[in-house]
Parts: C-alpha cells; sequence; structure tokens
C-alpha cells in the first residue's frame, strides 16, 4: 500500500515530527511504500516532498493518507478533500487558546484557528481519527464523529533512544549531592503550568529541605516573553534565583542525566494531549507526580501519584514522600518500566500501530 | 498490578494528603505579581562546551565542530584536512583550537570555556622533548579532572546499577509469579488427572458392570434357547399326539362308519316295502316336476337317490357317512361327503326344485334353508316315520310352505310341501 504522512511543519525535535517520522518508518517495515510531505522542514528529517504532490502519490483508493495534526493550517482540509484515498486525521490536540490570554495574542490566534478546524475535519468523514490519547478523541466525538472511527495510538517517541543514551557526565556532576532535585520537563509555556510548580518548589524548600533544586528542561519562547516574564518575577519573588536552574537545548545525554539526578518528574501541566515526558520518566525510573489534567492520567495510569486538586502543599508532601519512602519509589519504579514497555515502547507501539493497519489491508 | 499493592497505595496517598495539610500551616506564599512584563529566564542558555564539541567522533565530530565554531558545514578540503589529522592521530582539542583561533573562527568568536590554555598545551605537545615534559605535566595536572571524571563515571554507574536493580527486582517478581503459576498450573493439571483417574475408575466400574450385565443377557438368551428347543420338542409331541388322537378318530369314525352304513344298508335290504315306498314317491314327485328338474339329497338313501336317477331327475346328495359315500359313488351317484349345513349354505337361493330329508336331520333352520334354496313352486319332502309327522308339520309351515300332502304306506311314509 502506498501511504503519504501529511505533516505541514517537521521537526526533528519536537513531538509531532518524531512521532510522523517513526510512524513513517514502522509504516515501511510493515511492507508499504511511504513518502513524507511537509511544507516546512527543520532539523534532520530525511527526504521529503511537497504537501501539493500528495495527490499525485496517493492515486488510488486503496492508498492512505496520514494528516498529522497539531496545529491550525487551511491547506489541509482542501488538500485531503481533494484526495481519492482513504485518509487518517493523526491528532495530537491544539492547547485552547485561553491559556494565552495576556501573553500572546499571536498564539491566541493560533489555537484559536487549530481548534477551528476540528469541526471541518470531523465532517471531512476520514476513515479513521488517531488520537494520540483517549482525551485527544473527545474532541472529535464531540464533532459529531462516529466512535467507530475512532482509536487511540500513543505517540512514537524517542524513548529507546533516551533508554540507551550515555548520560551526560558534566550535568550529572554538577546537580549530584544530597539536596533534594525537582525536575519540570516541557517547553515554557503558559499550559505548562510553571507558575504552579515555582509555588510548589517554594513551599518544599520553605518546609523541607531549604537546599531543594529545580531543573527546568524546556525551551523558552521569545513570542511568551509575557510568561517568562511571570516566571522571572514569581522566582525572584520568592527567592528561588539560586535554586532554579533553566536548560533549553538538551541533547538525549542531558535530558536522560537530568531525568537520572531528579528525585521526581513534577508535571504540573494544566492541558496535554499525551505528554511525553511522563512515559520517558518512567522509562528510566524516575518517580512522577503531577495533577491531573488532559491526558495525564491516562498516560500516567497506576505509575505515578496523581492528584486531581491542583494542590501546591500536596505535590510538595509528594515530593518529600518519594524522598523518604524507598519502596513507594521501587513500587512506582516498577509499575512505570512494566508500563512503558506494554504501552510507549517503540516495539509496543510498532505492534499496535500493525493491528490498526489491519483496518485498512 | 494487583489489588494489594493498590491499597497500599491509596494508604500512602492518604498519609501524603495528611502530610500537605500540616505543611499548609507552616508555608503560605504571597500572591502572584500581575503583568509582571516581559522578560528573559535567568541562565536559559549554556554555550558551547568542550565535552559537548568533543563528544562525536570521526566526521560526525568534524561537521558539528564547523556549525558550532565557524557557523556552517565544513568545506571539501576543510573536512578532508581535519579527517587526515583525526586519522594521523591530532587530539581534538587542536583541531577545535584550530578552528577556533583561525582567523574566520576569531572573527566569529564562539565562546568554548577552557579551549585556550588546553589548546596551548596541545601545540606545546608537539615540540620535541619540551612537548614530552609538557605532557608528562599536563598529564600530572589532568589528574583531578580524570578523578572528577571518575567519581561521575561511578555516580551514573551507581544510577545505572539502580536501573538495573529494578529491572532485576521486576525479573525476580515475575520469575515468581511465573513460579506461582507453574505451581497453579501443576495443581490444576494434579486435579485434573485425579479427576480423570476417577472417571476412568467409574467408567471401568461402569464398562463392567454392562460386561456383567451382558453376560446374564446372553445367559437369559441361552435358557431361552434351550426352553425354545425344548417347547419345540414338546410341541412337535404335542402334534404328534393330536395327529395320533386324530388318526384314531378318523379309524373310529370310519369304522363307525362302516358299522353305520353296513346297519343302513341291511336294514334297507330287510324293509321289503321300500323299493315299492320309493317308487310311489318319486311317482309323487313326477307328478308335481318336469322331467329333468334338479333334487337333492339329504339321508333318504342311495337307493331313492337312483330311484330320482331312473325316473330322468338330475338329483344329487350330501352325505355324511363316508361308506355310505362311498358305495354311492361306486354306484356313479352324484354324492358329496360333508357337513349338511356347511354344504347347503354355499347353495345359491332359488337354484332346486326339489329336496328330500331324512326326518331325522329335520330341524327348523334346515326348514328355513330349504325355503331359501328352492324355487317357489319347489317340494320338500320329508321321509319319516307316523310318530314323527306333527313335529315337523310345527316346523314346515311356518317356515313358509304350503300345506303338506302326507304319502303313507306300511314301515313309513313321505310330507310333500311346495314352496309358496
Amino acid at each position: 500500500m502506498k501511504i503519504g504522512v501529511l505533516v505541514p511543519v517537521l521537526s526533528d525535535k519536537d513531538a509531532v515530527g518524531t512521532d510522523a517520522l517513526e510512524m513513517a518508518a514502522a509504516l515501511e517495515k510493515l511492507g508499504h511504500t511511504v513518502r513524507v510531505f511537509a511544507q516546512t522542514t527543520i532539523g534532520k528529517v530525511g527526504r521529503t516532498a511537497k504537501p501539493a504532490s500528495l495527490a499525485e502519490f496517493c492515486t488510488s483508493p486503496g492508498d492512505l493518507a496520514i494528516y498529522h495534526f497539531s496545529f491550525g493550517w487551511p491547506h489541509a482540509l482542501p488538500l485531503l478533500e481533494s484526495l481519492k484515498c482513504r485518509r487518517i486525521v493523526r491528532y495530537h490536540n491544539i492547547t485552547p487558546a485561553h491559556f494565552f490570554d495576556g501573553y500572546s495574542t499571536e498564539y491566541v490566534g493560533a489555537c484559536e484557528s487549530g481548534r477551528a478546524e476540528i469541526a471541518p475535519l470531523a465532517k471531512l468523514g476520514a476513515e479513521l481519527y488517531l488520537g494520540a490519547s483517549a482525551f485527544n478523541n473527545e474532541d472529535f466525538l464531540d464533532a459529531g464523529v462516529d466512535a467507530a472511527r475512532v482509536a487511540v495510538l500513543p505517540p512514537f517517541n524517542r524513548i529507546d533512544r533516551l533508554v540507551h543514551a550515555e548520560a551526560d557526565l558534566s550535568l550529572l556532576d554538577r546537580f549530584r549531592s544530597g539536596a533534594s532535585t525537582w525536575l519540570g520537563v516541557g517547553r515554557i509555556a503558559p499550559n505548562k503550568g510553571y507558575l504552579d510548580l515555582v509555588d510548589a518548589f517554594a513551599i518544599y524548600r520553605r518546609t523541607i529541605d531549604a537546599d531543594a533544586r529545580l531543573v527546568v528542561v524546556g525551551r523558552a519562547d521569545p513570542r511568551l516573553a509575557n510568561y517568562t516574564g511571570a516566571i522571572r518575577a514569581r522566582i525572584e519573588q520568592l527567592g528561588l534565583g539560586d535554586a532554579i536552574h533553566f536548560l533549553s537545548d538538551v541533547n538525549d545525554g542531558e535530558l536522560k542525566a537530568a531525568y537520572l539526578v531528579a528525585d521526581a518528574l513534577v508535571c504540573l501541566s494544566e492541558h496535554e494531549g499525551f505528554c511525553v515526558p511522563l512515559a520517558e520518566a518512567m522509562a528510566l525510573g524516575t518517580p512522577v507526580v503531577a495533577c491531573d489534567a488532559g491526558a495525564i492520567a491516562d498516560t500516567a495510569g497506576d505509575a505515578a501519584l496523581v492528584w486531581d486538586a491542583r494542590d501546591p502543599y500536596l505535590v510538595a508532601a509528594s515530593v518529600a514522600k518519594l524522598r523518604e519512602d524507598a519502596s513507594l519509589r521501587r513500587v512506582l519504579r516498577e509499575r512505570g518500566l512494566a508500563r512503558v514497555a506494554r504501552e510507549f515502547s517503540t516495539a509496543a507501539l510498532e505492534r499496535n500501530l500493525a493491528a490498526l493497519m489491519e483496518r485498512f489491508a | 498490578m494487583n489489588s494489594e499493592s493498590d491499597d497500599s497505595l491509596d494508604r500512602t496517598k492518604a498519609v501524603i494528603r495528611a502530610d500537605a495539610d500540616a505543611l499548609r500551616s507552616r508555608a503560605t506564599l504571597p500572591e502572584r505579581i500581575a503583568n509582571a512584563g516581559a522578560a528573559e529566564l535567568p541562565s536559559a542558555s549554556r554555550g558551547t562546551s568542550i565535552p559537548e564539541l568533543a563528544g562525536l567522533a570521526g566526521p560526525a565530530f568534524v561537521d558539528n565542530a564547523y556549525r558550532a565554531i565557524l557557523g556552517r558545514e565544513p568545506d571539501a578540503a576543510g573536512f578532508a584536512q581535519q579527517m587526515a589529522a583525526l586519522g594521523a592521530g591530532a587530539n581534538k582539542i587542536e583541531i577545535l583550537g584550530d578552528l577556533r583561533y583561525s582567523a574566520e573562527g576569531r572573527q566569529r568568536n564562539v565562546a568554548i570555556p577552557g579551549l585556550r590554555p588546553r589548546y596551548v598545551l596541545a601545540k606545546l605537545g608537539r615540540v620535541p622533548v619540551v612537548g614530552a615534559i609538557v605532557q608528562w605535566i599536563v598529564a600530572a595536572l589532568s589528574l583531578p579532572h580524570m578523578m572528577r571524571h571518575q567519581r561521575a563515571t561511578e555516580a551514573s554507574l551507581a544510577v545505572n546499577f539502580g536501573e538495573v536493580r529494578s529491572a532485576l527486582a521486576i525479573a525476580e517478581q515475575r520469575f515468581a509469579e511465573a513460579e506461582q503459576r507453574d505451581a497453579d498450573l501443576r495443581r490444576d493439571l494434579a486435579g485434573a488427572v485425579e479427576e480423570l483417574s476417577e472417571r476412568i475408575t467409574r467408567t471401568e466400574t461402569a464398562t463392567h458392570e454392562i460386561r456383567v450385565y451382558i453376560e446374564s443377557v446372553n445367559a437369559s438368551v441361552a435358557e431361552l434357547r434351550q426352553l425354545a428347543l425344548t417347547m419345540n420338542h414338546w410341541t412337535i409331541e404335542v402334534r404328534k399326539s393330536i395327529a395320533a388322537i386324530e388318526a384314531a378318530e378318523a379309524d373310529e369314525r370310519a369304522h363307525r362308519d362302516e358299522q353305520e352304513a353296513a346297519a343302513v344298508l341291511a336294514a334297507r335290504a330287510r324293509d321289503g316295502g321300500r323299493p315299492e315306498r320309493l317308487a310311489a314317491w318319486v311317482g309323487e314327485l313326477a307328478r308335481h316336476l318336469p322331467e329333468g328338474a334338479s333334487v337333492l339329497d339329504l339321508g333318504v338313501g342311495t337307493d331313492w337317490l337312483a330311484a330320482l336317477d331312473a325316473r330322468g331327475f338330475v338329483a344329487s346328495a350330501i352325505e355324511t357317512n363316508a361308506a355310505l359315500h362311498r358305495d354311492a359313488r361306486a354306484r356313479k351317484l352324484d354324492v358329496t361327503l360333508g357337513d349338511p349345513a356347511a354344504l347347503i349354505a354355499r347353495i345359491e337361493d332359488a337354484s332346486l326344485d326339489a329336496l328330500s330329508i331324512d326326518a331325522r336331520a329335520f330341524d327348523a333352520p334346515l326348514a328355513s334353508e330349504a325355503r331359501r334354496i328352492l324355487k317357489r313352486g319347489g317340494v320338500l319332502v320329508v321321509v319319516e316315520t307316523h310318530a314323527q309327522r306333527e313335529g315337523i308339520a310345527d316346523v314346515v309351515e311356518p317356515a313358509g310352505f304350503g300345506a303338506l300332502e302326507s304319502l303313507d304306506a306300511p314301515g313309513g311314509g313321505a310330507l310333500f310341501a311346495a314352496r309358496s
């Protein structure tokens, strides 16, 4: 079968690009002829073709086009409508615009236009709407898509590479000490809940460990300078300037080192379509503390301390408990490793993708 | 995940909630500052470092070094030159330094902390004699760094060891679960084997009982067969006995018939008036019937039958005595041996002109049958003794005959009646 993978902006660094490229590789392993179509490419993404040529590639009704939908792209709908082949909408979720209110009008506009495309894509009548989580699928189910045309496949990821990467020694050296180490992973954006994370960390510093540090791995976006400004102001207000370390553009070795030195990955994100850092932490045996939002509870399963309430005291007490209770750490670590092997490893994802592709045999 | 560990996690979360409530009274945070304005995050970038650049090998190292230090891809000549230097055993620090402190590198001025002194030392190491001394000094000075590197490696190994230990714990748990499953399976298998043995035993017992039953049935069948054979013998014997009895009875009847026939014939021979009476009765009959009329006789006698034949009647008779029957057949007379009632029943209605009957055999049923088989105007002749006459009259007339006419003579008479 010929399969065209359509990604408007393809990057080898972000979660959507990783999912698209790894899924394309998995489909090729299944014996399909796969070609990736991208309007813009960033980094080493291999050979791609322009989206305008997708219709020339997918010519037969038996062919398949997979559209990775993660932001508004007005060319997608007419292009998908013009195809004679079967279509899959791979949905990575789009952050609701209200998270960016007061921080970026550009982001608000982008998110609104993206979410406005959910309804017409639902009416497109694609053969399959493939969400990265059950939470994602709710958007299309709410838009009227038949439940029989909806399925879940967690995103392909770089977890296997991360597990086998050599941890960066200098970073291990820098943060390895007796003090508590909190870790936050994810781009610096309002929906990621970094202000709540700083608050919870401040409570921990004031009540549990005055030497504790917070390492945040994530790229800041100049368009969200108001948000980074708010974070910086809060850090200074709480006197945490020396305790919080921001790292951006890390490689696999540095990211692995950050997970390994951390007592816990603390995820207070308020909207996630899947949340890859949870899976990465589980794969590396780092305990996870999180507040439920979006797909977080689905992704974490029973392998994390997940709270319904967004309570910074509860988060601080959770990290403290993890520091003192070795058996709790062991239970969560074992559950996390088992969950990754069962649900998120490349082998598991390839197996589940093969099962899904039987629909199109 | 078993429910026990889930219960344990629930208990842990309850403890954490209580701990959080305790923290609430120990620390409060000030309100967040509204509209803090735009700002960059502190320490958002770490720049380029020697470990980052030197972590790669071969072509990837050269390619990355060019991009990081000169901000461009390596040109073909430069790439070949640096690869040749690496192949000749050049230190990566030298190559990085060559790029960084080239005219192009100085112009870009990328910060690489710690490169300059290491680059100078690497270059000094190339000077004869002095270079060797310098390398010794560098090695000695590098010892603390190497020790730190070793500690970091140990830390990494410790973390990895934790991972391995976790994996081992999981493997042990899975092995224990597998052993438990194996034990469960063995127990189930043993139970199944036991149950199967029990069923086989029950089946064998049932089979044995069925076999015993079949044997008893076979014995019963043999006994029945024996009984049937015995009964067969018995039946044959009974049949033989009956046949013997019947033969004896036949002999006796033949004998009786012989005696009776002899007596009858002797009596007729002694009765001197009989021929005259018979001639008178035939004459009387001829007065009523034409020549060739059909006459059936029941017991009057062969001489009467012969007289009828002689007069031109078509005469026949039914005889019950075998000896008399043989005598009649010897005289060429039409006589049938048999039961008169049964043979008369087969004669069709209104088919005879006359019927002669010995009065000793006459009764009401026979009178009724006589009326049926005689034609209208046919004649019933009853040969009798005078003593029997009144009884005969009581039967004949009610049966549908006309008035009796008698033709008397010494030794016996005959009554004639026409069918009405």
